[in-house]
């Protein structure tokens, strides 16, 4: 499946942005990642030291090389599972609306839309060391009901999208405007 | 009079096929969600080649290592009394 298929795109729409979280907020998770891969080599080494003959023992080490290898693979789903829950969060902006879908675990997918032309507000959230350094962070647009409104989390350059974001509100609210004007009253 | 229960080796062997299985369903899953969600690009193919070579490689490690080994080594042994001492043991207490 591709992004204007999801989207179900319309004809006179054009994908200006698709947006995913910056690359350096999965960082901690492959760190977490690097380290719990490691745990077996360390526990390998102490069991080496406080078990004589270690390898040669005909029950322990069977069971040990088992249980890490289980332990690594299960390692290796949890962070295969992260990833898919960093990367399937998706921000699709068109001329015409911003579709927010949201990965929430493994079996939860939230999918919100939000007419351009509805947007009230949008403000861009740089906060931290890192988000500055790395340029990212969120970019919140509004409606002028206080129930709907959007967050792009972790985005990159979110000043140039909250700018783009205003340049393409107002465009879509011309065009809107003008249609309304040419539609004969009833 | 003991009643010994004896758990070998090969039980340990059959938790961890359990174990594969019920990952490859989650690897699978996974896979399936990233098809679904139009997110099959560069980078979710990489890591998903990444986390399938790692686990067959573990997996052939694993293999490689454990090659010889008696499965019916007993892993645990319990030495548990047999009811019928349980009872003589509480009729001498009383």
């Amino acid at each position: 499946m591709k992004i204007p298929e999801l989207i179900k795109q319309k004809s006179y729409e054009r994908i200006v942005y698709t947006l995913r979280r910056h690359p350096i907020t999965f960082l901690p998770i492959l760190g977490l990642f690097i380290i719990l891969m490691l745990v077996p080599v360390g526990l390998y080494l102490i069991a080496n030291a406080i078990i004589p003959n270690f390898t040669a023992n005909e029950a322990a080490y069977p069971a040990f090389i088992l249980t890490m290898s289980g332990y690594c693979i299960s390692v290796l789903v949890l962070f295969f599972t992260q990833f898919i829950d960093y990367y399937l969060d998706l921000w699709v902006v068109t001329n015409d609306r911003i579709i927010d879908i949201e990965q929430f675990g493994l079996f939860s997918r939230i999918t919100s839309e939000l007419d351009l032309f509805r947007i009230q507000d949008v403000s861009s959230d740089i906060t931290g060391l890192f988000s500055t350094m790395f340029n990212y962070g969120d970019v919140i647009v509004k409606t002028a009901s206080n129930n709907q409104s959007i967050i792009f989390r972790n985005v990159s350059d979110p000043n140039t999208i909250r700018e783009n974001l205003i340049k393409l509100s107002h465009e879509d609210r011309k065009y809107h405007y003008q249609n309304t004007k040419d539609t004969p009253d009833e | 009079m003991l009643l010994t229960i004896t758990i070998p080796l090969y039980i340990l062997l059959l938790i961890y096929a359990l174990a594969i299985i019920g990952i490859s369903v989650f690897v699978v899953i996974n896979i399936y969600r990233l098809f679904s969600s139009a997110s099959f690009t560069f980078t979710s193919f990489f890591i998903t080649f990444f986390v399938i070579s790692s686990q067959i490689i573990i997996l052939l490690f694993t293999w490689n290592i454990l090659q010889g080994i008696d499965w019916t080594t007993p892993l645990i042994t319990l030495d548990i009394p047999s009811l019928s001492t349980l009872f003589n043991q509480n009729s001498t207490l009383q």
